[in-house]
């Protein structure tokens, strides 16, 4: 058993993660390592785009991994934490709670395979930049 | 753009300015990922010896679950953004 997972169930059994917690960071070692050893047997990966061509010399190209947006919503739900409770409060006046965040809802749409296809695709016209153009996507 | 079966180990984050190239900056990744694992088992050790650290070693496990996604893509381009006569890019190798 390597270290890595020694040190989580360590963790576990001391009651710094919870069970669940503990068992998708065992989960996602496992596959990581996997893959590591069996690059060929590798799923289709797929990417989250985001888009966005003005008129006007603006160009927006990002491209995410799918499975990275899973890793890091988890990673988000732990983060929440150290975000100042200034900030926290901010957000709090303008309606938007973070800690209530579905990140859980957010990665079991990710497993069950977000619908291929545009999730946004918005045509403005501005005075300053002109056309805008923004899609985002899964492909 | 995406290459199977291969890993990243560089990011490389540049920026131009009118086609000329003003700032090339690579990161090792694989040096990032063991940096991480690094910190991460310094932190756990002094867990174990003094009880809890500021930063939880669970969060550097996550990170390196991240790190371990950014390179599993091999050659990519993750930003290209291009306003004016500026252009950013990061790419993976």
């Amino acid at each position: 058993m390597s270290s890595e997972k020694m040190k989580i169930l360590e963790m576990i059994q001391q009651g710094k993660v919870s069970p669940s917690e503990g068992l998708d960071l065992l989960t996602a070692l496992d596959e990581g390592s996997l893959r590591e050893n069996q690059s060929s047997l590798q799923t289709v990966d797929r990417f989250l785009r985001i888009r966005v061509n003005g008129e006007k010399a603006k160009k927006v190209n990002v491209n995410i991994p799918l499975s990275m947006v899973k890793v890091a919503s988890k990673f988000l739900a732990m983060s929440t934490g150290f975000i100042p409770k200034e900030a926290r409060e901010e957000l709090g006046r303008k309606g938007i709670d973070i800690t209530n965040l579905d990140i859980e809802e957010l990665t079991r749409l990710i497993d069950t395979g977000l619908v291929e296809g545009k999730l946004v695709d918005v045509d403005v016209e501005d005075p300053q930049e002109g056309r805008v153009q923004v899609e985002i996507y899964v492909d | 753009m995406l290459t199977k079966g291969r890993r990243s180990f560089f990011m490389i984050v540049s920026s131009s300015l009118n086609g000329k190239r003003r700032l090339f900056i690579p990161i090792p990744l694989f040096v990032v990922d063991v940096t991480i694992r690094s910190a991460a088992d310094f932190i756990w050790f002094w867990e174990q010896l003094f009880g809890s650290f500021r930063l939880h070693s669970s969060y550097f496990y996550q990170l390196i679950l991240l790190i371990q996604e950014l390179r599993k893509y091999g050659r990519y381009r993750m930003i290209e953004i291009e306003i004016d006569n500026i252009k950013v890019l990061v790419d993976f190798y």
